[in-house]
């Protein structure tokens, strides 16, 4: 190995470095609300044990889409992006260990099984966190840039559900949504329905969650924006936050109207959350 | 390195390394999540309490003891109550709440009585609990 490329290596070296302190400081700040909850520590140990691991599952996907197009690093293909998840992986997971040792949260005083399952549940946003870092405080690199730009319908539905799952996500825990749902008459559900979708078709007419202003399409019309990005999201939306709620075991023990209702009222959040990717998740474009 | 070229990105050494741990993370901690799954069954908690000391301080007398949860399922709001009985009469009753005790694991806690216990008989149990 010659002189040059020995210092070309220690360059790439230093530069991951700086983007794994990037991506330990963007895991710190979108978990810290989902750290410093008392119901998210106690659910590790509570949680029934393949809905956990489902959970650790589903977000692998999730982060390779979310990595391959905005980016924790500029990625080229398949492998880049699978590798960038796992990255963020381990950097939610260890972020996450060390924040809720410091809490004295975790320890040798709590048995196994509750230190691990605290973890796996902070390392969801934490990993969210650290793909989203890159977009939100790296700088912008012109080849997610332009791949941001040509998301198409399968991209933006994507941007749609990690959207839905990072708001919802720290809310569908919380026994607020419960007294919230349970103080609802039907009317109030039928207009918190109605309010999401008009809000969720608010914002992304107005943003725009597909292609942005360069590639505007000729059908961009109001009731084309509607029915093929507002209504699917927010079924979108209605989904994540179902199987928040499933996972989390908040369904279990819930008669189909009641549950239903409580999909409703954590799915306001999710559609908000949904409506928004575009400017959380989808960062500079 | 010429700016034009769409070079591929290179990548050091040290980011394989962390993706493969992250990888090496998701396996082991699915691997240990199947096995717990598969060795879980329905059951009671078991909840056995053991006092620790007996403190006498100016604000009574602390009994510091651990909750242990030996069960199978993790239970929530675990009411422990402690009576101090001389013969068939109650002297005296305290009792606390434990948040949770996850299945396997301990949770230390105390009461505070105005009597000695050692000047009659001290019985603390678990009396109640709820499934989280």
């Amino acid at each position: 190995m010659t002189a040059r490329t020995a210092a070309r290596m220690r360059e790439i070296e230093k530069g991951f470095l700086v983007g794994l302190g990037r991506a330990a400081g963007g895991s710190i700040v979108f978990a810290l609300p989902v750290l410093m909850t008392m119901e998210m520590w106690s659910l590790g140990a509570s949680m029934d044990r393949p809905r956990l691991a489902l959970l650790l599952v589903a977000i692998v996907p999730l982060l390779v889409g979310l990595s391959h197009y905005i980016g924790f690093e500029e990625t080229e293909t398949w492998v880049d992006d699978l590798r960038d998840a796992f990255v963020a992986i381990a950097v939610g997971f260890v972020t996450s260990a060390i924040v809720l040792s410091l809490f004295g949260l975790i320890g040798p005083h709590l048995s196994f099984d509750e230190v691990l399952g605290a973890i796996v549940i902070q390392t969801v946003p934490a990993s969210f966190g650290a793909v989203i870092a890159q977009g939100q405080l790296g700088q912008s690199d012109e080849a997610d840039d332009s791949r941001n730009k040509q998301a198409g319908y399968g991209g933006s539905l994507l941007f749609v559900a990690s959207g839905a799952v990072f708001l919802s996500f720290n809310i569908a825990p919380t026994e607020e949504i419960d007294f919230i749902s349970a103080s609802m008459t039907p009317w109030h559900a039928i207009a918190l329905v109605l309010v999401s979708i008009a809000m969720m078709h608010a914002i992304v007419y107005s943003v725009g969650f597909e292609g942005q202003s360069a590639t505007r399409p000729d059908d961009y019309s109001f009731w084309s924006v509607f029915v093929r990005n507002s209504l699917p999201g927010y079924a979108i939306a209605l989904l994540v936050s179902a199987a928040m709620l499933w996972i989390f075991g908040r369904l279990d023990d819930l008669g189909a109207s009641a549950a239903l209702r409580l999909v409703i009222v954590l799915g306001f959040p999710a559609a908000m959350g949904a409506a928004f990717a575009r400017l959380i998740v989808g960062g500079q474009s | 390195m010429a700016a034009k070229q769409p070079a591929r990105r290179e990548v050091g050494r040290l980011e394989w390394i962390v993706g493969a741990l992250g990888a090496a993370i998701v396996v082991a901690v699915l691997g240990v999540l199947t096995h717990e799954a598969l060795t879980y069954h329905e059951g009671a908690p078991v909840l056995v309490v053991k006092v620790l000391d007996v403190t006498p301080t100016e604000g009574g007398y602390v009994v510091r003891f651990m909750t242990e949860n030996r069960g199978p399922s993790t239970a929530a709001e675990v009411v422990v109550a402690a009576t101090l009985t001389d013969g068939d009469r109650v002297i005296e009753r305290a009792e606390t709440t434990l948040d949770y005790i996850a299945r396997k694991s301990d949770r230390g806690a105390g009461v505070i009585l105005k009597r000695d216990p050692a000047s009659a008989t001290l019985e603390i149990a678990a009396t109640s609990y709820r499934k989280p």
